[in-house]
C-alpha cells in the first residue's frame, strides 16, 4: 500500500509527504543529514538576497 | 545555500519568504527563472513583521500574475477556506495553509478550519508553518492533508536530525490513520472484551 500511495503535484509524481526548508540549521551537514532522515523529496529555498 | 543541497536529490522550490509586496515577489521568481531554477515555486507574500502573516490580497494578486506567466505555485497562505478556493481558482497547484505562525512551533492552531478547506478545495492542501513536534505532523495528516512542509520544527530541536526521522515516522503513520478511518468518538465506554458467553 505504501509503496502506491503516491501524490501528484503537476506533473511530478510524490513518495514523501513532507517537504523540508533548509533555514536555520548549525551547518551544511546537519542541513544535508536532517533533509536525508527526513525522506522529502521537496525543499524550498528563500532565493533573493541568497543567490 | 544551495550547496549545502544535492540538487540531484532533491526539488528545489525558490521561496519568496521575506518578501512584503506581490511586485518583490514576482521580481524575485523571475530572478530565480533566470538563474535556471524551476517554475515550481513557493509563494510568500508576508503582510505583518511580527506575526509574519501573509497578506492574502496580495497573494492571491501575484499567484494570479505568476500563474499566467507559466509558473507552477505554491502559495503560503491563511487558513482561511475563501484565500484557498481562489488561489486554487487561480491556478495555483496546490495550497498551502499554515498551522500556526511561521517559526513559532504552535502546532494545528485551527484544525476546523484545515479540514473545511481540505474538504472544499480540489487542489492538494499542503500545512506550510507552525508544525513544532511529530505529534503535530501527524494530526495535520490525520485530518486529510497531502503533505507538511516545515523546517523550524527540525531545524530547532535539540537534535535536528533526530527530530527529522520523527517528523518522517508521523507523517507516515498520521497518513495511514486517515486512511484507515479513525473510529468514532464515544462519550462512553463501550468494553472491548466480549460480554456474551462468559461462566456465570
Amino acid at each position: 500500500m505504501t509503496a502506491s500511495d503516491t501524490w501528484q503535484l503537476g506533473d511530478r509524481t510524490l513518495t514523501s509527504r513532507i517537504i523540508v526548508g533548509t533555514g536555520k540549521y548549525a551547518s551544511n551537514d546537519e542541513t544535508r543529514d536532517a533533509l536525508a532522515a527526513s525522506g522529502t523529496e521537496m525543499s524550498p529555498s528563500r532565493c533573493g538576497a541568497s543567490i | 545555500m544551495l550547496s549545502a543541497i544535492d540538487r540531484s536529490k532533491y526539488i528545489l522550490l525558490p521561496n519568496t519568504a521575506g518578501c512584503y509586496t506581490a511586485d518583490e515577489a514576482i521580481r524575485t521568481l523571475h530572478l530565480a527563472r533566470e538563474l535556471g531554477m524551476d517554475e515550481l515555486v513557493k509563494l510568500e507574500v508576508i503582510g505583518d513583521p511580527k506575526t509574519l502573516f501573509p497578506d492574502n490580497t496580495a497573494t492571491v494578486e501575484a499567484a494570479i500574475r505568476l500563474v499566467k506567466e507559466g509558473f507552477k505555485v505554491l502559495p503560503y497562505c491563511s487558513d482561511d477556506l475563501v484565500t484557498c478556493k481562489r488561489l486554487a481558482d487561480a491556478g495555483c497547484l496546490a495550497v498551502m495553509p499554515l498551522a500556526a505562525p511561521i517559526g513559532s512551533g504552535l502546532g494545528i492552531r485551527n484544525p476546523h478550519n484545515i479540514r473545511l478547506i481540505i474538504e472544499n478545495v480540489s487542489v492538494p492542501v499542503i500545512v506550510d508553518a507552525g508544525v513544532g513536534t511529530a505529534s503535530d505532523a501527524a494530526i495535520a495528516m490525520e485530518l486529510g492533508c497531502t503533505a507538511i512542509l516545515m523546517n523550524t520544527g527540525i531545524a530547532a530541536a535539540q537534535k535536528p536530525v533526530l527530530m527529522a526521522e520523527a517528523m518522517r515516522l508521523a507523517v507516515d503513520g498520521g497518513r495511514k490513520a486517515f486512511l484507515a478511518g479513525r473510529m468514532p468518538r464515544r462519550d462512553y465506554a463501550n468494553a472491548s472484551s466480549p460480554t456474551a458467553g462468559l461462566i456465570e
